[in-house]
Parts: C-alpha cells; sequence; structure tokens
C-alpha cells in the first residue's frame, strides 16, 4: 500500500518541481528506404516514419496523460543518413533532409535526428556528400538535427574531419544568418557518439539497434535542487556532508528515473515497439528551477565556474548514474549531467556576470555528459580555431573512454558580450569570448590522425 | 480452511494502548485468522476495521460479545462475502489528490462528483494542516470511457469548488516509491 505522504511527494514532485519526461524518442532504420536515386528515396523515407511513427505523438501524450507527467518532446532519431544516401550527390542529401523535415512536420513530432555521418577514422564519399549537405540542410529545414562522430577511444580522432567540421560549423552559421546561426544550434560533433541516444541534437538511430525502438530521456534539476534544498533545510548545512547530499540525489534521481522508465515503457508497448533505454542525464530547461547550474550553487560555491565547480558537477554527474542505474532495467543514451549554457538559465547568467568561461566548462565536461553544448561564441571566430576548439573537447571524450561532444555557435555579427535568443528549450546567452584566436592553425592544418590512446598505463 | 466464514469487524474507542491487542488475542482465541487490518488514530480517537475468517460454527454474536468483554468497548461484527485473498487494485486504479481551503463539505463534493460518474472509491485519506485540507482517494475509473473527458470534467469541478486536483495512474507512484 502507498501511504499518503509519498503519494503527495510524487504529485509535488511532478507539480511544483518540474518533473517531466523530456523526450520520447522513436528510433527508425532507414536502410530499407535507399533506393536508386534521392527523390524516390525520399519518397520511402516519408512512407515509413508516417507508417510506424502516425500514432506516436498521440500514444506519448495519452500515456503522459494518465501518469499526470508531460512528455515535454517526442522526437526520431534514425539511421545516420549517410549510410542512407550514401553515393547521392550534396543536393541529393539535402532532398534526404527535407524529407525527413516533412516527415516529421506530418506526424506532428518536436525534432528529428540522425542527419549525420560517423568519420571517427575517415571520410567515405557517403559522408563528404552529407557533411557538404549539412549548412544547407540545417537552414533550410526546421526539425532537422545533424551530428558527425569524429573521433572515438578505440580509433583515435580524424582532425582532416575535424578540421572540415569547423568550417562546416560556421558555413551552417552562417546560412542561418536571419535567425541567429541557428542552424549550427542543430548541429553537433562527436567522441565516442552512442547509438541510442534519446537527446538532440546528437541522437541518432545506430547501425547496432532494432528496427525501431523507443528510448527514453529523463529530466529533473528541478527535483534534485529541490530534494537538496529540503534536506539542507531539514538537517541543517553543518550537519551534512557531501555524501549525504550525494545519497539525497542519488535517491531523488531514482524516482524521476523510475517515471521515465514507467512512461517510456509504457509508450512502446501501445505502439507494440521494443524499450530501448533510459537516458539517465540531467537535462536542463531556461525554466527558472530547472537548472544544473542551481544545483552546483546549493552545493556550495557561489559563482558558477568558481574552483570546486568541477569537483561538484563530478559529484552529482555520479549520483546521478547511480540512483538512476539502480532504478532501471536498461540504462544507455549519454546519461550523465548536462551543462548546456543557452539552454540553463543560471549557466547563462554565469557566463553573462563573466565568472563561467569557455576554459572552466571544457574542465567540467571531463567530469559529466556531454560535452561543450550550446555555447555562443563571436561570429568572427576563424575555422581553424572552432576546429581546434572542438579538437580539444573531443580529445577530452577519446582519452577517458567516455562521450564528448561541441556544439559552438558562432552567432553571425555578435561579438562577446552580446546577447543572443533562439527561444524556448534552446534558450538565450550572451555570447562567450573566445580567448586565443587564430593562433591554432598550424596544429589543425596538420591533418591526418591522432592516434588512439594506449589501453593500459592509466595515470 | 474449509467452511470458514468472513467478518468484518469495526471497533472504535478513545486511544490507549492495548487495543489492538486485545482484539487480535481475542479474535485468535476463537480461531479466527486475519486477512486485513487498518488502524488509525483520529485525533486522539482510536479506529480500526478489520478482515477475518473464523471456523463454521462461530457465531456474529459470540464474536462481538467475546470482544466486547475483552476490550470493554463496543464492536460492531458483521458477516462478509468473499474470500481471504487479498484485494488486488483494478487496472484503472488512479489517485485523485484534492486540495484546497477546509471548509464544511469538500469530502461530500468530491465524493458525490465520483458517485455520479460511477467512480468508485476503494481508498481515501485526509488530513488538515494550517488550514489546508488534503484528500487522497484511490479510485476505480473502471467506467470511465475516456479519461480526457473524466479529467476536464475533473478541472472543471476543481474551478468550481475551489480545489486543486490532479489525477494520476496509480503505479506511477508505485514506481517512484518501490523498490
Amino acid at each position: 500500500m502507498i501511504r499518503s505522504d509519498q503519494i503527495l511527494k510524487t504529485v509535488e514532485m511532478i507539480q511544483k518541481e518540474n518533473l517531466d519526461v523530456r523526450a520520447v524518442t522513436m528510433g527508425i532504420t532507414l536502410l530499407d528506404c535507399r533506393t536508386g536515386d534521392a527523390e524516390s528515396t525520399a519518397q520511402k523515407i516519408e512512407d515509413k516514419i508516417k507508417l510506424l511513427a502516425g500514432s506516436f505523438v498521440e500514444t506519448c501524450d495519452r500515456v503522459g496523460g494518465k501518469y499526470g507527467v508531460q512528455v515535454v518532446n517526442k522526437r526520431i532519431s534514425v539511421t545516420p543518413m549517410a549510410h542512407v544516401g550514401a553515393g547521392f550527390s550534396r543536393e541529393g542529401f539535402v532532398r534526404l533532409a527535407q524529407a525527413l523535415d516533412n516527415a516529421a512536420t506530418e506526424v506532428g513530432i518536436d525534432i528529428i535526428g540522425g542527419y549525420s555521418a560517423n568519420v571517427e577514422k575517415g571520410i567515405s564519399q557517403g559522408d563528404a556528400g552529407l557533411i557538404a549537405a549539412i549548412p544547407e540542410a540545417l537552414s533550410t529545414t526546421s526539425k532537422v538535427c545533424s551530428s558527425v562522430n569524429a573521433a572515438s577511444t578505440r580509433h583515435g580522432m580524424n582532425m582532416d574531419a575535424v578540421a572540415l567540421l569547423g568550417q562546416t560549423v560556421k558555413d551552417t552559421a552562417e546560412a542561418s544568418i536571419d535567425s541567429n546561426g541557428f542552424g549550427a544550434a542543430k548541429f553537433v560533433i562527436f567522441a565516442n557518439q552512442p547509438g541510442d541516444n534519446p537527446f538532440m541534437a546528437g541522437a541518432i538511430h545506430g547501425l547496432g539497434e532494432a528496427e525501431a525502438v523507443i528510448n527514453v530521456g529523463v529530466s529533473g534539476p528541478g527535483v534534485i535542487a529541490r530534494a537538496l534544498e529540503r534536506r539542507i533545510n531539514e538537517a541543517g548545512a553543518e550537519n551534512l556532508g557531501l555524501d549525504d547530499l550525494a545519497e539525497e540525489i542519488k535517491q531523488a534521481t531514482f524516482r524521476v528515473t523510475r517515471c521515465g522508465e514507467l512512461v517510456g515503457r509504457q509508450v512502446a508497448e501501445a505502439l507494440g515497439l521494443p524499450f530501448g533505454v533510459v537516458d539517465l542525464s540531467l537535462a536542463p530547461t531556461p525554466l527558472v528551477g530547472d537548472s544544473v547550474g542551481e544545483i552546483l550553487k546549493i552545493l556550495g560555491v557561489d559563482a558558477i565556474g568558481a574552483p570546486g565547480s568541477t569537483a561538484i558537477v563530478a559529484l552529482l554527474n555520479d549520483a546521478v548514474k547511480k540512483g538512476g542505474s539502480f532504478a532501471s532495467q536498461s540504462v544507455g543514451g549519454l546519461s550523465g549531467a548536462f551543462i548546456p549554457v543557452m539552454e540553463d538559465a543560471e549557466l547563462a547568467a554565469a557566463v553573462k556576470d563573466g565568472s563561467l568561461v569557455l576554459e572552466k566548462l571544457e574542465a567540467m565536461t571531463c567530469v559529466c555528459s556531454v560535452g561543450l553544448d550550446m555555447v555562443p561564441i563571436p561570429g568572427s571566430t576563424d575555422a581553424e580555431t572552432i576546429a581546434a576548439i572542438m579538437a580539444d573537447e573531443l580529445m577530452i571524450g577519446v582519452i577517458n573512454s567516455k562521450t564528448t561532444a561541441a556544439r559552438l555557435i558562432p552567432v553571425p555579427g555578435k561579438e562577446a558580450g552580446e546577447f543572443v535568443s533562439f527561444g524556448g528549450l534552446f534558450g538565450e546567452s550572451v555570447v562567450l569570448p573566445v580567448r586565443n584566436t587564430g593562433k591554432s592553425a598550424r596544429f589543425v592544418r596538420f591533418g591526418g590522425r591522432i592516434p588512439a590512446p594506449i589501453h593500459s598505463l592509466k595515470n | 480452511m474449509v467452511n470458514q466464514q468472513i467478518m468484518a469487524i469495526s471497533v472504535m474507542d478513545r486511544d490507549r494502548a492495548g487495543i489492538v491487542a486485545e482484539v487480535t488475542e481475542g479474535i485468535s482465541t476463537l480461531g479466527g485468522n486475519l486477512a486485513d487490518l487498518r488502524e488509525s488514530v483520529l485525533c486522539g480517537y482510536f479506529t480500526m476495521i478489520l478482515i477475518a475468517g473464523f471456523p463454521a460454527g462461530v457465531s456474529v454474536e459470540q464474536v462481538e460479545q467475546s470482544l466486547a468483554k475483552q476490550t470493554g468497548t463496543k464492536v460492531s461484527v458483521a458477516l462478509a462475502e468473499g474470500s481471504l485473498t487479498a484485494s488486488e487494485s483494478p487496472e484503472h486504479t488512479y489517485v485523485l489528490s484534492a486540495v484546497g481551503r477546509d471548509r464544511v463539505g469538500l469530502v461530500a463534493q468530491v465524493s458525490r462528483f465520483c458517485c455520479d460518474r460511477g467512480v468508485n472509491i476503494l481508498d481515501l485519506a485526509s488530513y488538515v494542516e494550517a488550514d489546508q485540507y488534503t484528500m487522497m482517494l484511490q479510485l476505480d475509473l473502471s467506467n470511465i470511457e475516456l479519461l480526457e473527458d473524466f479529467n476536464a470534467e475533473l478541472s472543471r469541478f476543481g474551478e468550481a469548488s475551489g480545489l486543486k486536483l490532479v489525477l494520476q495512474h496509480n503505479d506511477i507512484f508505485r514506481a517512484t516509491n518501490e523498490i
């Protein structure tokens, strides 16, 4: 029997503490849509997505209504399109992006991911075609997200690809100059990209996945923040150690994860699809009270980015994984705390007051998920500097056997300190300064590959 | 147990130590087997209802008299239908939480709303804190065809009655509170 105080705790978690299911993502394989030309392939893609996901949004809403937990985003991830469109021209790849966008609009989802390639060791003709199409694809569609994996712990980093992608990020931002470079907000470069991640912009339906699958991304920074505040108020800060607070995070995460898994499994069952994974990521939104940055402050730094911030993020990230993995039957995706600057009001405020800088963000990503995320930088930053920032971030993942990523937005015509807003979940922030620009060109121009790291002598 | 009789027993008295012991000892003396029991102390008043199976031949009057003697208070006993298997929540069990300013007639209003729509109340708990009345009702919505319609009616009812009402399937509470 469930006690009334337990019922109230759950009701409060949902009503007052912003608990929701951040994303239910349907992964769909599109390899069988391939024909001899882009036009008929595009048609088959639209048909297949409509067939499989026709009642997806309605199902998510119905299940969410049943449990009183909102499914904020309904998304689709597909087979990396470089595989589907290999051999097509750049224009052919743009056509495929339009097909994804049309299908996404038709079935009513928020966003679709998988306009993607894996170039960790080399760039195939299909990969090159897709990458060449990215600036136009992302600036002429509204729901398509793109990601490219350019490095892995097993294979090292493809610096030729990173150099190319630095230019692609810049071109994508400039192609969407009318929306402050928003195209680049839908484009992310990875090391060790997982094939079952439900979060955008990096969701793909990996090649090792089933025909179709339902994955879930949970949320809950607000729930964790309120749980910590309650504990500190009740016990008194002087009577608590960080281990006590880590335990509180674990317990709150357990409840958050259970909610997500229940909703995800019910959606999967209703659609007759297998359930894939719960992604344990702590994903913030720009809403007040739904911030990862706020948790850092509660855990004892007065400014985000102050010494101690990295240690706190590590504690938080680890406690989330521990609480979540006990709660869930199958965990995957990115699974960690996100620190996306524009999507987190407290992080954005810390950037504005100068306490959080690019270098400290990079340090914090060593111990959490998922990397330099939603970071607006000056539009004047040169492509080689962008590539070098990406190289630094990706190597953190390569060396530490974890996923890292870079979603940098060189905002056209804006300089450090100027304000940019994309609205909704994409949020807003002032542009971060990039120090030492133009000083990494020789490194980037070497190209080639950074070899895979040694897997012993771990220091 | 063959030919057993199921009885529902309710006990109410000013709260003191020992009531549960006296009642349950009395039941076991008569060969009774407990199936389910709820006990609460409401504003200092002890209330308990329980279900027990007794061997054939034990009468309602016998149980009533024996327990009254044992406890020194009035005990009501009634024959109940059914078996001693634990009652499981029906598939369409939802929890309705209702919070509002305390006033006369809140429970009556909510339960009338449910009754008019063929919704059975399986469990109900409530308490008052700082002038705020909180109710938690476990409801069987088997007779509700469309949850959306019921939710819409509920939200109109909430506005009219000044109650904040939240309806969620029972499983969400199990998922978040049970290992």
